[in-house]
């Protein structure tokens, strides 16, 4: 029996016809549909925060949110990130940090990050306390913070250096 | 099989409700999906409301405060002219999971699931706010009856809770302990509420699985109030595992104490 369609939803860029079951979680659908193996559904309770994306810019755990719910949405996963510059940025400065350690936590880590990096365009980048307090949405178990911190604040504030020069 | 539908409006949302058993709200999903992937819930109709615009207003008239179901804690957060007129908000609702719950989680969520560890709860409750249904208006007291108890019908749905102008005129103190510094969960967190006149009531989560009012009295002796209500907590109560009766009787005091403090220094 086929799955039922919702409508359609634009995925990392690409239009995709949303076919799912009543209640299967987006993380599922993502990885199956829409090829995102970055999705780790790790405790499918939204807690862990592995499979964090962005719907219409706005963070969301796909383990807890129904497919259908997403039609006539944006979605941006991983695979999605360096299409901006704000993501480019983001990337190279985990690179850079060595921010990804075993990597399962990273996605979710990217999307709080790229969240943080529209919100703060153009702005001053926010205190440590307060990006550690953003960064607790996502639980790394190899315990990684520490450079998972130094990535964020480099591309914040690079982005913050890139705005002012912009402006001169 | 299951079905998803999204309403358009509150009458179409509730015909589909009733129409079918095993039929649930969905707003934010946060623990409603959580206990669907753990196989403890079966929905056999998810009915989607976020989109209802009826549940997407924020409104401030000379009633009170009115703030739509499914706005979600993140807009509250954003949304300059409510935290104006309830500065509390701001520190409770800044403690409820992390962002990315946030961005999801809803005020007609919280009531409806009747947490009693919840700070929107909390703050509702030391507001006496009252809540709007598709059928009548009742205390939010009256709403949450305890912990996971709902006073709600099955198929009753929250369209707004309104915090009336007598509470907004009030001020409000706010402390929480949590587990770790940041997006912990909540262990014990407490409400003052006071007028030109001093303290006129708290209220306490996570001392008891229920909420715990004190009135203007009763927060005097909130010493012996919380020993009287922790002797009448079932020994079934799962934190009472985690945590011993006498640590969270200290906490709450200690809860109370530092709400008191935030809100004279306000």
């Amino acid at each position: 029996m086929s799955s039922p369609e919702f409508g359609e939803a634009v995925v990392n860029g690409t239009r995709l016809q949303v076919n799912a079951t009543a209640t299967q979680p987006l993380s599922a659908w993502l990885r199956a549909h829409a090829g995102c193996a970055s999705i780790h559904a790790g405790c499918e309770e939204g807690v862990c925060g592995a499979c964090t994306v962005l719907v219409d810019g706005v963070s969301r755990r796909a383990c807890l949110t129904v497919s259908a719910q997403i039609a006539g949405c944006t979605v941006t996963t991983a695979e999605g990130v360096a299409a901006s510059a704000a993501g480019l940025r983001l990337q190279q400065a985990f690179v850079r940090c060595h921010a990804a350690q075993c990597g399962y936590c990273t996605p979710g880590f990217l999307m709080i990050g790229l969240e943080l990096m529209a919100e703060y365009a153009g702005r001053e980048p926010p205190d440590e306390l307060t990006l550690r307090h953003r960064l607790s949405a996502a639980i790394c178990r190899c315990t990684g913070y520490a450079s998972i911190v130094a990535a964020m604040t480099e591309a914040l504030e690079e982005q913050a250096k890139a705005n002012e020069e912009r402006a001169r | 099989m299951s079905s998803y539908h999204r309403a358009r409006d509150v009458a179409e949302a509730v015909a589909l409700h009733s129409s079918s058993d095993g039929s649930a709200y969905l707003a934010g999903g946060q623990t409603l999906l959580a206990a669907v992937n753990r196989r403890e819930r079966v929905c056999t109709r998810l009915i989607d409301v976020r989109q209802i615009p009826a549940l997407r207003k924020i409104d401030m008239d000379s009633r009170g405060l009115s703030i739509g179901a499914a706005v979600t804690l993140s807009e509250l957060l954003c949304n300059h002219e409510v935290l104006a007129a309830m500065p509390v908000l701001t520190d409770a609702l800044s403690h409820v999971g992390n962002r990315t719950v946030r961005n999801c989680s809803t005020p007609g969520g919280h009531v409806a699931l009747a947490d009693g560890w919840s700070e929107v709860n909390l703050v509702l409750t030391a507001a006496s706010a009252v809540v709007t249904t598709n059928l009548r208006r009742l205390h939010v007291n009256e709403a949450i009856v305890g912990h996971r108890a709902s006073g709600l019908l099955a198929s009753e749905l929250i369209q707004s809770v309104l915090i009336g102008p007598g509470a907004l005129a009030d001020r409000y103190g706010f402390h929480e302990f949590t587990l770790r510094a940041s997006g912990g969960r909540a262990m014990v967190s407490a409400v003052v509420r006071a007028d030109s006149t001093g303290v006129t009531s708290a209220v306490l989560a996570g001392v008891t699985p229920n909420l715990i009012v004190l009135e203007r009295d009763a927060v005097r002796s909130a010493p012996e109030f919380l020993e009287h209500a922790l002797s009448h907590t079932p020994t079934d109560d799962k934190s009472a595992a985690r945590w011993p009766r006498d640590y969270r009787r200290r906490l709450g005091i200690e809860a109370l104490r530092r709400a008191t403090r935030r809100l004279r220094e306000q």
